[in-house]
């Protein structure tokens, strides 16, 4: 049996799964919220409460679907930060060993670091990687900051009688363009890492939360180097 | 029907504020024909949020200069109504006299209208979790009668009735009023504001000095839904652009394996 390196940790892989599940919920929750184009979503939310108030018309059937997806988003949201705190605040501790932190500074460096992009996904050749490449710590760092700038606002907008109605404004508008921005950045998330090339990662994430040694030599070198103390390694030949 | 129209004079009003109190009266006696309260405590009870009409009295200038004006709070009743476009439920109808009514029952309290009123009207009541604002009397305009705050001005400063004949008063009396005081009056909301409000079917005839004294601002927008509306037709389209780009990538993807395949193969 080959030597397996532990990738994700079970908190982390747990974390990143109970993530899906918000944010699917706070996606199908708060996109009728937006924009009118998904109001499809609120009929469907509305339809079964209908049966249970006096809501008839077509228009009612909105109302009430837009309300549960309102205290649905908010239940969701006051969940997804109670599972992210303890989650940060365990990744805090660690901080200094995160892999996302930059290999190399200035602009050198990133311009290195797009052309080691270049090379992976359009010449799909080998690159020396460390943990991550440069487009997946990006996503990292903006994740961070787009899931804190959601949870502020989110909150200041359940809240927001609290707040004067030009702030709360402020805080609806800063909601609604970071959760277009995290669309996105999720889209390209999504595609990369389900696609073949990042199959190992994808199967760490999932089920194992490992990679054999030999790959992790052969894909993420940098990274190899720097975990070659026994107690981070696993399985046969430990 | 029309589109009706209520102007404003702020020449012929005395301050009387009968006006303001037939509103208040109006809405009361609403609350009493649709069995929300007794006439006890409809009469007894402050409801701010049903004050759809309120005077704001402002000086300014320094002494002997200093000088009053009544600027006079209340919904305009837009053209492009930015209050109904942002609602998200539908809540917010123009109706066929161009009155920007709320429906109450289909109201989810979101505030998504006081975001997007530029003239800051729209006033939430936490008791009732619904947004509130004047409605044109749109229930009695419709039934042949004239709007509360109308019917109770004795200086007919306030008047109203089919858009033409409101326009052509008004603008009548601002003329009168820029040859009798030798200054520029106008009729705001006449014509078109901006392109965020349009033009307005409540107008108010002012000095063109003192329009803004009247909370009457030039070029009335939100900033932030300005940001909001952008998020919501960029979003889409850079959405579809992502999409396509990533579709793109994995064609290229497979032909570039398929080349890598029969390159190995040949090898």
């Amino acid at each position: 049996m080959e030597r397996k390196i532990i990738v994700f940790t079970q908190l982390q892989r747990w974390f990143h799964m109970h993530s899906i599940h918000f944010f699917v919920f706070l996606t199908i929750t708060g996109l009728p919220l937006l924009s009118p184009s998904f109001s499809g979503l609120a009929y469907v939310f509305g339809w079964p409460v209908s049966w249970l108030t006096d809501a008839g018309s077509a228009k009612e059937i909105l109302a009430s679907g837009m309300q549960v997806s309102r205290v649905v988003h908010r239940v969701m949201g006051i969940l997804f930060t109670i599972t992210a705190i303890p989650f940060a605040l365990v990744m805090l501790t660690k901080i200094r060993s995160w892999q996302i932190w930059p290999e190399r500074w200035g602009v050198r460096a990133i311009l290195d670091g797009f052309r080691d992009l270049y090379i992976c996904y359009v010449k799909f050749d080998k690159v020396n990687f460390g943990k991550y490449n440069m487009g997946q710590k990006q996503l990292a760092w903006f994740l961070m900051i787009a899931t804190v700038i959601m949870m502020v606002t989110g909150f200041m907008l359940i809240f927001r009688s609290s707040f004067p109605d030009a702030i709360g404004a402020l805080a609806k508008s800063a909601h609604a363009i970071f959760f277009i921005l995290i669309m996105i950045t999720m889209m390209f998330h999504i595609y990369l890492s389900t696609h073949p090339i990042n199959r190992h990662g994808l199967k760490a994430m999932f089920k194992t939360g490992t990679m054999e040694e030999r790959y992790v030599k052969e894909k993420h070198l940098l990274w190899y180097k720097k975990i070659e103390e026994p107690d981070k390694l696993v399985g046969k030949g430990r | 029907m029309s589109r009706k129209m209520i102007c404003y004079d702020t020449q012929s009003c005395v301050r009387c504020f009968s006006c303001m109190l037939n509103c208040s009266v109006e809405n009361r006696v609403r609350l009493q024909r649709n069995g929300k309260e007794n006439v006890e405590k409809s009469l007894n009870t402050d409801y701010p949020h049903l004050d759809y009409l309120t005077p704001i009295r402002k000086e300014f200038g320094k002494y002997p200069e200093a000088r009053q004006v009544t600027a006079f709070h209340h919904c305009n009743h837009c053209e492009n109504a930015p209050c109904k476009n942002f609602c998200p439920t539908g809540a917010i109808e123009k109706r066929q006299t161009g009155a920007i009514v709320i429906n109450e029952k289909t109201c989810i309290g979101c505030r998504a209208c006081i975001d997007a009123c530029p003239y800051d009207v729209p006033v939430f009541n936490a008791a009732t979790n619904r947004t509130y604002k004047c409605i044109l009397c749109y229930d009695r305009v419709e039934n042949g009668l004239q709007q509360s705050c109308v019917e109770a001005c004795p200086t007919s400063a306030m008047f109203s009735g089919d858009e033409a004949e409101v326009i052509a008063e008004a603008q009548m009396r601002a003329d009168r009023y820029s040859k009798a005081f030798n200054e520029p009056y106008i009729v705001y909301g006449k014509d078109r504001v901006n392109g965020y409000v349009g033009n307005l079917a409540w107008l108010t005839i002012a000095p063109e000095k003192d329009v803004a004294h009247y909370m009457l601002p030039a070029d009335p927008y939100k900033a932030s839904m300005l940001f909001h509306s952008f998020a919501r037709t960029s979003g889409a389209a850079v959405a579809a652009v992502t999409a396509v780009g990533l579709g793109a990538h994995f064609v290229y993807w497979l032909a570039k394996r398929k080349e890598m395949i029969s390159e190995y193969e040949e090898d």
